[in-house]
């Protein structure tokens, strides 16, 4: 657990401590302008913009200082934006959540074109109001749903396979909303993969990793299609699947559907390996 | 200082793909680019945008670039042409 996690987690998880979703977090004005610059700016959601200049380096020392230059902007950003939640701690989520509305995907429509489908889960009183100011990014709009109607959608998404990951405003612990996406549509989990666990500064593994069985494994290789992470191969030697325990982030779509139950999550506090891999 | 690119995983080699902003029709109109190239190298943007409105003003750029493997898919499936990718040399 980092240093964030025990100062507004409140011994627990951050994302069940009731603290977090309340309004009263929105009451500073600079967090409220950094929500305002968020949906103002385009290409926040284009991912990191400076690679020609990294690219154009002309020697090892300008490297090293652009490299420093990068650490220490990360260093000074509130650690971890958003996290992978599996589904049994989305319910817990849903049943201390405010007001719920489902809304379009912003990196699906900046990458794809999409608004077919309405994938964003907003909770929380605070970050509604200022979605609304910003059509664009909410084009056929916000709609309120019940908290049974939030469990079912969230439980559909997880049958279709979409990893669900759970999101703060970004200067202030106030929880943000659900995002089910899939890998190479989602700005979060494409640059997960690309960039390694170097990319945890945004994107956090969850509180869990699974745990295989491989006796009970029978090889029917619907787990290997359903991880995002790339974590999960079909060996074709021992006719099983393998999971790669240290990119594993924890999600649990694999266990969901194994037929076998060979799958489990266990809390990654247990495994002393990859206790400190987020 | 290739080892230090590397351990991000950015390409040394690099190639620049370039949208042209008169030819293109639009993300959402067509958006052939951005649904069929698998580096996901596109991507949509607005030019101006207010507060409370919608903008219809969109185009496409071309800013991951640096991951396009060239295999110019997009050359193929643009209906305008209005792509045109260029290899940059590194010394």
């Amino acid at each position: 657990m980092c240093d964030w996690c025990q100062k507004h987690g409140a011994g627990k998880k951050w994302y069940l401590n009731i603290k977090n979703y309340s309004k009263d977090l929105y009451k500073d004005e600079a967090v409220i302008e950094a929500i305002r610059a968020y949906f103002k700016n385009t290409h926040a959601f284009s991912g990191i913009s400076s690679y020609e200049r990294y690219l154009n380096l002309k020697s090892d020392e300008e490297l090293a200082s652009v490299a420093a230059d990068v650490e220490h902007n990360i260093g000074t950003y509130m650690p971890h934006r958003g996290q992978v939640v599996p589904l049994e701690d989305v319910k817990e989520i849903i049943k201390i959540a405010g007001p719920i509305a489902e809304m379009t995907c912003v990196c699906r429509m900046s990458r794809r074109a999409n608004f077919e489908e309405k994938p964003c889960i907003l909770v929380g009183p605070g970050f509604l109001e200022y979605c609304a100011q910003w059509p664009d990014y909410t084009r056929g709009g916000i709609d309120y749903i019940s908290r049974e109607e939030a469990v079912e959608l969230m439980g559909g998404f997880n049958e279709k396979g979409y990893v669900a990951t759970f999101w703060r405003c970004w200067e202030s612990p106030a929880v943000m909303g659900f995002c089910n996406c899939e890998f190479p549509s989602c700005g979060a989990l494409l640059n997960r993969r690309r960039y390694g666990d170097w990319f945890n500064f945004f994107l956090r593994k969850a509180e869990y990793v699974v745990k295989q069985d491989f006796d009970a494994c029978i090889g029917c290789r619907i787990c290997v299609s359903r991880c995002q992470f790339g974590a999960i191969h079909y060996s074709p030697d021992w006719e099983k699947a393998i999971i790669d325990m240290k990119k594993c982030a924890g999600c649990g779509l694999c266990r969901d559907t194994c037929p076998q139950n060979a799958i489990n999550l266990v809390p990654r506090q247990e495994i002393p390996g990859i206790r400190e891999l987020w | 200082m290739g080892a230090h690119l590397r351990q991000l995983d950015i390409p040394e080699y690099t190639v620049k793909v370039q949208v042209d902003e008169e030819k293109c029709l639009g993300p959402f109109e067509c958006g052939a680019c951005l649904k069929n190239c698998p580096a996901v190298v596109f991507s949509a943007y607005s030019r101006n945008r207010t507060e409370g409105e919608i903008s219809y003003d969109w185009g496409v750029e071309a800013n991951r670039d640096v991951f396009c493997w060239r295999c110019d898919v997009c050359l193929e499936v643009c209906p305008e042409k209005a792509i045109t990718i260029s290899e940059i040399s590194k010394e």
